[in-house]
């Protein structure tokens, strides 16, 4: 049904029609408005990225961690799992002269070789207490004689000694240990276990053992994090007023080593935006005085003429607002300190650094309370620090999910005004920790 | 500069096409958000992103209609788009009532300007319809699917915008007589 429609030529006239628009709508005001979408985009799909990655690491975590391996979540133990393989001929020779002695002392000493055998092949799980008792066991063993780590392996029935043989035969069957050439000191959290056959050079072997120094200290992180802050209303008793948010996106790397008592000292990369929206208001009075006169005729003979001048003064105001905008893109280098600590049954971290870098883009009016301006320098020194304290979740033994709340200091020196301007941001952030 | 190479130039980002392409049909596609929009602030904002759209989808112009048809066509869907995010109620009338039309030379001795003013007093659903049937030459069943309404309410409501218009140049003429 065509009815009524317009015919073509008066189609084409609507169409032809042309109607003007207000100042406000320009080209560079379209082109803004894109940009502003474009960065947006650009802004929201890292942050998105990387919290979808940490939520993905986060769930993947749980679900190894929901395997039945997971049933017994025992502490890591920081022994790996090396074998040692002594250097035969000064060990013939220490071995008879120990034997020597405790002979001579009347101490009776017993081949433990057969208890050990057999045993490595079942794997079962063990009390966690049991567990630990054990491996105590086995450190104060290996410091106790070095020729437990010997084959055949001959030690001193008494004491820890005594009790460790006794717990292996109570424990037949259950998990872990014995070899014919020596003893595997075991990791016991829920990695598999790799061995590592080292060999100890000619007289190296007497040497306290220490398990500490093939323990890696080293961790990698990486993490996001994001801030706000509002300006909320005019501060009308000033006369350029500006409100606002400002927010922020953080994301960095850094590679951290562990200097004992939990804490860490580490540096990497980090690359920051920091974006402003905001409204101005000039606030401008003007007193203006106003003098009205008239002229009042004295009817008495001789007629007479009086002016009279009345004087107002009035005050005017004039308001005047505006939108603004900055953006300032960064690189900074951070020193970052971390201390991990327990609370109750929940581990948390504190952490602590500052980012000293450079401005990469600034674009826009940056802006505070009272004022703003032009920022025209690319490069400017920057300087941030942060402070987030949070709960971290072990998801494997190698990698750590930290949730952290977190306050960041952002400030630059504009080398134009030769001011130094900076705003605290606080926020959210997410940081996964992987052990090397 | 020809139609291609405005195009091609917008989409390599050349600033001089993109100001090119706005000064040439940034206040025709004005005059269409008014028609559609119900103040000029709205209908400014409509600009706006209209051309911020055009920019971002140039791409896609596959040249089979004149960019002048795409550029319209993707402005009234931004439009209709607003009107349906105000979740407007489409009202329906009897098949009798929609056969009440203004006569076929009502306009005849009207300006185009003046008649524009009497749509854009319209309610803003006649307006909608009328619009995108009388002007822009969409059919009954195009109006439903892009306003998510029957085609019957699609009728109706041109129906009304033409009784509502009649009565407006009833009075236009009445008042020239007189």
């Amino acid at each position: 049904m065509e009815e009524n429609r317009f015919n073509q030529t008066l189609r084409d006239k609507f169409q032809d029609l042309e109607s003007p628009f207000n100042d406000r709508v320009t080209f560079e005001a379209v082109m803004k408005k894109r940009e502003k979408k474009k960065r947006r985009v650009i802004f929201w799909l890292p942050s998105v990225a990387v919290v979808a990655g940490l939520f993905l690491s986060a769930g993947m975590g749980y679900m190894l961690l929901s395997d039945s391996k997971s049933a017994v979540k025992l502490p890591q133990v920081a022994l790996k799992n090396v074998v040692v393989k002594p250097n035969k001929k000064s060990f013939v020779k220490e071995q008879k002269k120990k034997s020597e002695a405790l002979q001579g002392a009347g101490i009776s000493s017993v081949d433990i070789s057969s208890n050990q055998r057999g045993v490595l092949q079942s794997k079962s799980l063990v009390g966690q207490s049991q567990i630990r008792t054990i491996n105590s066991l086995v450190g104060d063993l290996i410091n106790t004689d070095q020729t437990l780590l010997t084959t055949p392996v001959k030690i001193v029935e008494e004491g820890a000694a005594a009790k460790m043989v006794e717990m292996i035969q109570n424990a037949e069957s259950q998990l872990m240990f014995c070899n014919p050439r020596g003893i595997y000191p075991v990791s016991i959290g829920m990695s598999q276990m790799k061995e590592e056959f080292i060999e100890i050079p000619e007289g190296e072997y007497e040497k306290a053992w220490d398990p500490g120094r093939y323990r890696s200290k080293w961790y990698g992180e990486l993490g996001a994090s994001t801030g706000s802050k509002v300006i909320v209303d005019f501060d009308n008793k000033n006369e350029l007023s500006v409100l606002g948010t400002m927010y922020h996106a953080n994301y960095q790397g850094l590679i951290l080593r562990d200097m004992g008592n939990g804490i860490m000292l580490g540096t990497g990369i980090s690359y920051g935006e920091w974006i402003g929206n905001g409204e101005w208001q000039l606030t401008q009075t003007e007193r203006k005085t106003l003098i009205d006169s008239y002229d009042l005729v004295v009817m008495i003979p001789p007629v007479q003429t009086v002016r009279v001048y009345d004087t107002t003064e009035v005050i005017d105001t004039k308001v005047t607002t505006g939108e603004i905008h900055y953006k300032i893109d960064k690189v900074s280098l951070p020193l970052a300190m971390r201390y991990n600590l327990m609370l109750g049954k929940v581990a948390w971290r504190l952490a602590a650094q500052v980012n000293p870098g450079i401005t990469t883009k600034t674009t826009g009016d940056y802006f505070t309370k009272t004022e703003y301006h032009p920022i025209l320098e690319q490069r400017m020194l920057c300087m941030d620090a942060k402070l987030a304290f949070g709960p971290s979740f072990a998801l494997t033994t190698a990698w750590t999910l930290v949730l952290e709340p977190n306050a960041m200091l952002h400030s630059f020196y504009d080398k134009s005004g030769k001011r130094t301007y900076s705003k605290v941001l606080t926020g959210f952030g997410m940081t996964v920790v992987r052990k090397f | 500069m020809t139609e291609k190479e405005l195009v091609e130039g917008c989409i390599r980002e050349d600033r001089i096409c993109q100001r090119e392409l706005w000064d040439r049909y940034s206040k025709k596609l004005m005059s269409l958000c008014l028609r559609y929009c119900n103040s000029q602030e709205e209908a400014e904002d409509a600009l706006m992103e209209a051309y911020v759209k055009i920019y971002d989808n140039l791409k896609n112009f596959r040249f089979q209609s004149s960019l002048e048809t795409w550029m319209r066509r993707v402005s009234v869907n931004l439009c209709i788009n607003k009107i349906r995010a105000r979740k407007h109620i489409w009202t329906s009338i009897s098949d009798d009532e929609y056969r009440i039309g203004f006569k076929d030379d009502a306009f005849d001795n009207l300006q185009v300007q003046h008649i524009l003013k009497m749509v854009e007093a319209l309610p803003v659903g006649y307006r909608t319809v009328f619009n995108l049937y009388a002007i822009e030459g969409y059919t009954h069943k195009d109006i439903s699917e892009m306003l998510g309404i029957d085609e019957g309410t699609s009728r109706s409501q041109f129906a009304k915008a033409r009784k509502a218009l009649q009565i407006q140049i009833d009075k236009s003429e009445g008042g020239a007589k007189a």
